[in-house]
């Protein structure tokens, strides 16, 4: 014991000067916002490589279901292909407007067990991958990118207590946000609903075109529940999301290629 | 002691005045600044306690940086130089390293500018890097710790020699 108080004793300088380094080091990560983007990013690149490694080999285990996914995935895209196509898109001007690109991506790294939970995708921006962009999953939307390095890039999963959506009801168009409360990650809750909209148990929930991150009627959830909050004008309704957030391994980034655009008109 | 204490209060709080009010003012070329302030870090008596040298550097630093809305450049930069500061003194001064007033006595030109220079560039390379943060910025890292290490150099030089008229 002696010896540990006589060391802690001789090294008190050092001891010292590493304390105040951290606590330095803190005040300048919580008080620059560009410095922690540059912390985050740093960590960002070591945690990607250590996760795709680790991602490559539990992948290989996976590989059927992978493919069953897909299959069923192709399966659903190719009716709508041909559901489009009896459209007359030339004449539908949200059509023509509607300009998103699509890149594909696996998810090495997802959280959902904390208030603000993010995935880390394996491309970055020289997969054309860029802040902003909103990330889908096979099933339904799964987040928005906020962070790219040259071969990675995390992204705020809608279970994120600060990301909010633009979503709408199918049935009506009634709109409102959707956001994570916490908690649970199979409960979403939908504010914003005027109560002069019907709604029912079962309902679908998808996204609104007023969001720049996603292109309109993504699906999101189903309707659980709902009730009337205190005001008795808006609905808070709970969403059962499409997306299993436990259990993600391809998503599809989308591009808005309109957004530059679109920001010019916003004041 | 009281004379001692005081001495280092008044010296630690006109320079970060000096500093904030006039030195971080004087934008020469456009951006470029001395930071004289480090008077405190070359003025500190050799033989004093270091541990409390260490914690004056910080609280220096931590003020400066409240005070210029900076992160936290100064803090770390301000802090590891007082932290090195017996290294650098026992390299530049060798055999007379004890000599308790670094700057003023009988010690040998070289030696005092070795001194003064080692601590101004360490400072000034450890504050631009923690400022710009930046792998594509090293040019611009390199090429701001020499030009304002240039003008700390010389206004600490250009002091040290109007104050030290006791040989």
């Amino acid at each position: 014991m002696q010896q540990i108080i006589n060391a802690i004793f001789r090294n008190k300088n050092v001891l010292i000067y590493l304390l105040l380094l951290l606590f330095a080091l803190i005040f300048l990560n919580n008080r620059s916002y560009y410095h922690q983007t540059q912390l985050e990013r740093l960590g960002l690149r070591m945690s990607g490589q250590i996760f795709e490694f680790q991602n490559n080999t539990s992948n290989y285990f996976s590989l059927q279901k992978q493919n069953q996914d897909l299959l069923e995935e192709n399966r659903l895209l190719k009716e709508k292909l041909t559901s489009t196509n009896s459209i007359d898109t030339l004449s539908n001007p949200t059509f023509a407007i509607s300009g998103f690109t699509y890149y594909t991506a696996q998810v090495l790294k997802n959280s959902f067990d904390q208030a603000r939970n993010q995935l880390v995708l394996d491309k970055g921006s020289i997969g054309h991958i860029e802040k902003e962009m909103g990330v889908i999953g096979p099933h339904g939307i799964v987040g928005i990118i906020n962070e790219t390095t040259p071969h990675f890039s995390s992204a705020l999963s809608l279970l994120h207590s600060d990301v909010r959506i633009n979503a709408k009801l199918l049935k009506n168009g009634a709109f409102g946000s959707i956001y994570w409360p916490g908690i649970a990650a199979n409960r979403l809750l939908l504010d914003g609903i005027s109560t002069i909209n019907n709604v029912a148990v079962g309902d679908t929930v998808v996204t609104g075109g007023m969001s720049d991150y996603f292109p309109k009627d993504i699906p999101i959830g189903k309707v659980v529940n709902y009730k009337l909050l205190p005001s008795k004008r808006y609905y808070e309704i709970e969403v059962l999301p499409f997306t299993n957030f436990t259990a993600l391994e391809y998503v599809y980034v989308v591009k808005n290629n309109n957004k530059e655009e679109l920001n010019q008109l916003k004041p | 002691m009281v004379q001692e204490i005081l001495k280092i209060t008044g010296q630690f709080l006109l320079l970060i005045l000096l500093q904030v009010l006039i030195f971080s003012n004087i934008n020469f070329l456009g951006h470029i600044n001395p930071y004289p302030y480090l008077f405190f870090v070359v003025l500190y008596r050799l033989d004093s306690n270091q541990t409390l040298f260490i914690i004056l550097g910080f609280l220096m630093g931590f003020f400066l940086d409240l005070m210029h809305q900076t992160a936290g450049a100064h803090t770390i930069a301000t802090l590891t130089v007082c932290f090195v500061r017996p290294t650098i003194s026992n390299f530049a001064f060798g055999v007379n390293a004890e000599n308790n007033h670094a700057m003023e006595y009988g010690t040998k030109l070289s030696n005092r500018i070795t001194f003064l220079a080692l601590i101004v560039f360490i400072h000034h390379l450890i504050y631009f890097s923690i400022a710009i943060f930046n792998w594509e910025g090293l040019r611009y890292i390199f090429l701001n710790t020499i030009y304002s290490a240039l003008f700390t150099i010389s206004i600490l030089w250009l002091t040290l020699s109007l104050f030290n008229v006791r040989k």
